[in-house]
């Protein structure tokens, strides 16, 4: 083959390397961005509490099946009725503050 | 008009005082002093003239007469009507606090390194087009107190109570300002609004909001419920493991159910610049709160090919010193180079779809007529099952070993061993998967994550109708398959393959920079107004 036909070939992949090369960097440039799910919860005041009363825990199926039921998990200090309780801890108050820049 | 005390001058809001000031005589007045006291809490409605722009039915608040020479909208150089409107009264308000100058350098810093764009968007009459414009937005605030049911599904069933508070939601009211573009600005920190008076308005331009309060409810609430499922999650006081001997318990998405707490109607400050090309148009937009900016940037196409010309003489240079080339390689990098383009043409693709399906402007879909804008009808249908996601997957996994075993095969009966087949085979059947694997990443980046397998379907079926142009890049690549499996002895096969390679990949390049400016580009609004919730 003559070198013209290689120096075309060369040249050609030159030419869509650029081109390709260009428009990468140009979908780059115009992206538009959302806020993840994560950066929106960042950005509110949130306030979340849990176990403020005592909890309750029992069987489901406490009437159905009584006698194949694996034991409750133990408690720290079990009651000795057949609905048994545990003293739940106290979660303390979370806030979460916005921490955005702010300009 | 509000009247300076000591001029009679009318006073306007500035931004660096945060006060109304008169520039006749330098007096700063605080802006709620013009506020009537019966008003401030009774008052649903205030009278303010409204600018409407006969071409594409856009409506702007303004008490300036300079509003009357073009739209913000559509970017028409139209005389706007006018009329004495009585409009909802927003709960809060936040003060612009970037002013016109901060708004063009953010604007020149954005064009900076975009030599792609058309010289007319940098054009300073262009730039001095920036309106500052009061958005309106719906801000919600969620709380759920009660029982806190904790179940496992099979065994243990526990109750506790929960107080949980999501304040400071905040979604885009407006149907002109697409949702895109309000997420590129995005976040506004509402914790630093103002009670809303209407002086703040002096000297500003405010949108009629008018899209339903309740549209976005469901989408807060859900981000709510999950996040308070996770935060039960990572409590191993609630969640425990079974195979350590101790409790799990699983808590019911339905059993937590957030009531709304508030919805405010309120105003977010946004500096707005449209630029009109025909029937399209295209937004900058600058957060007049944090300065960020957002906007489409369309490419000239002239520009492109010029960058891309200066670009491609180093890249030239170098391959001509240092690339000994054989006709095989040269078939290969073609098939190489379409390979890259058909995985960009895919991802484009789906943004497109999103894009013209508008499925997550809500606001603006919900003041279409027809509920739903369409610029290619093609596409407007839906996949009704998860099934073709399935198959597609299937299909592309199975794609693999069956190009392998094709190419053995042709290997086999041909007797032909160029080992540049064999990467090429598998370049061939790993383009599927490495699509829908870059797809992913790209949605994850831009949070489409619960749309992702709906459009990935969806992708499926309108690259079916857009098959001459997604085939391009594809033929290409099976031409120099095909080639390089059966080896001809013949030069000119290779280099004839690989000139069709590349003309392809050249064509496939240019549908990219059409679609490129369909995506940063919108059609003319057509804003069907008035129709929003009357009684918010
Ligand atoms: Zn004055
Ligand atoms: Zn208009």
């Amino acid at each position: 083959m003559p070198e013209i036909t290689v120096v075309l070939g060369k040249a050609m992949v030159a030419f869509l390397v650029s081109l390709l090369l260009n428009y990468i960097y140009i979908a780059w440039v115009s992206r538009l961005r959302a806020p993840s799910d994560k950066e929106v919860l960042e950005n509110l005041q949130i306030t979340w509490k849990a176990g403020l009363s005592e909890g309750e825990l029992y069987h489901c199926q406490k009437e159905n099946d009584k006698d194949h039921l694996p034991p409750l998990p133990q408690p720290q200090q079990p009651e000795k009725h057949n609905k048994k309780r545990i003293n739940l801890h106290v979660v303390p108050v979370k806030t979460v503050k916005r921490v955005g820049n702010r300009l | 008009m509000y009247e300076c005390p000591n001029c009679a001058a009318n006073m306007k809001f500035h931004i660096g005082k945060q006060m109304l000031f008169c520039e006749a005589c330098d007096t700063s007045m605080d802006p709620y002093a013009f506020q009537k006291k019966e008003d401030a809490k009774e008052m649903k409605y205030f009278e303010t003239t409204v600018f409407i722009c006969p071409q594409c039915g856009g409506e702007l608040i303004a008490d300036d007469d300079t509003a009357a020479t073009f739209c913000s909208y559509c970017g028409g150089s139209t005389i706007l009507d006018s009329r004495i409107s009585r409009e909802k009264m927003p709960r809060y308000i936040i003060p612009f606090q970037k002013d016109k100058e901060d708004c063009k350098k953010a604007y020149r810093r954005m064009l900076r390194y975009a030599y792609f764009v058309p010289k007319e968007l940098k054009d300073p009459e262009q730039i001095e087009r920036f309106r500052p414009i009061y958005m309106p937005f719906w801000l919600y605030s969620l709380k759920y107190s009660g029982a806190l049911e904790l179940k496992d599904p099979n065994i243990y069933h526990r109750k506790e109570r929960l107080f949980a508070a999501y304040r400071g939601f905040f979604y885009d009211a407006s149907a002109a300002f697409s949702d895109d573009l309000a997420n590129g600005i995005w976040p506004f920190h509402p914790e630093q609004k103002k009670a809303f008076t209407p002086s703040f308005l002096s000297g500003f331009y405010a949108d009629v909001g008018d899209v339903d309060k309740d549209l976005y409810v469901e989408e807060a609430r859900e981000l709510a419920i999950e996040d308070t499922l996770e935060r039960i999650r990572k409590e191993p006081h609630y969640f425990r493991d079974s195979s350590t001997g101790t409790w799990k318990l699983l808590p019911e998405k339905e059993a937590i159910d957030f009531k709304l707490e508030a919805i405010d109607r309120v105003m977010f400050p946004v500096w707005f610049l449209a630029w009109r090309k025909k029937d399209r148009v295209a937004y900058a937009v600058v957060n007049g709160q944090t300065g960020k900016i957002a906007g489409d940037m369309p490419i000239d196409v002239r520009k492109y090919l010029l960058s891309s010309w200066l670009g491609a003489i180093p890249v030239f240079l170098l391959l001509y010193s240092y690339w000994n080339m054989s006709p095989g390689a040269l078939l290969a990098v073609s098939a190489l180079l379409s390979f890259v383009c058909s995985v960009v043409s895919n991802i484009q693709l789906s943004y497109l779809i999103i894009r013209d399906n508008r499925e997550k402007d809500k606001g603006f879909m919900s003041k279409q007529e027809s509920g739903r804008l369409v610029e290619d009808k093609s596409i407007a249908y839906r996949i009704p099952t998860k099934l073709l996601g399935v198959i597609l997957l299937a299909v592309s996994i199975i794609w693999i070993p069956a190009l392998a075993f094709l190419g053995y095969v042709i290997d086999k009966y041909t007797g032909v061993g160029d080992l540049l087949a064999l990467p090429l085979v598998l370049l061939l059947g790993l383009e599927t998967p490495a699509i829908l694997f870059l797809c992913r990443v790209s949605d994850q980046y831009l949070n489409h994550r619960k749309l992702s397998l709906r459009i990935r379907m969806e992708q499926f079926m309108y690259g079916r109708r857009k098959l001459p142009y997604l085939i391009k890049p594809f033929v290409g690549i099976v031409i120099a398959v095909v080639l390089l499996c059966l080896a001809p002895t013949s030069e000119v096969w290779y280099y004839a393959g690989a000139f069709v390679c590349m003309i392809l990949t050249g064509v496939t390049i240019v549908n990219i920079i059409r679609y490129h400016n369909l995506l940063t580009t919108r059609k003319l609004p057509q804003l069907k107004r008035r129709g929003g919730d009357e009684n918010a």
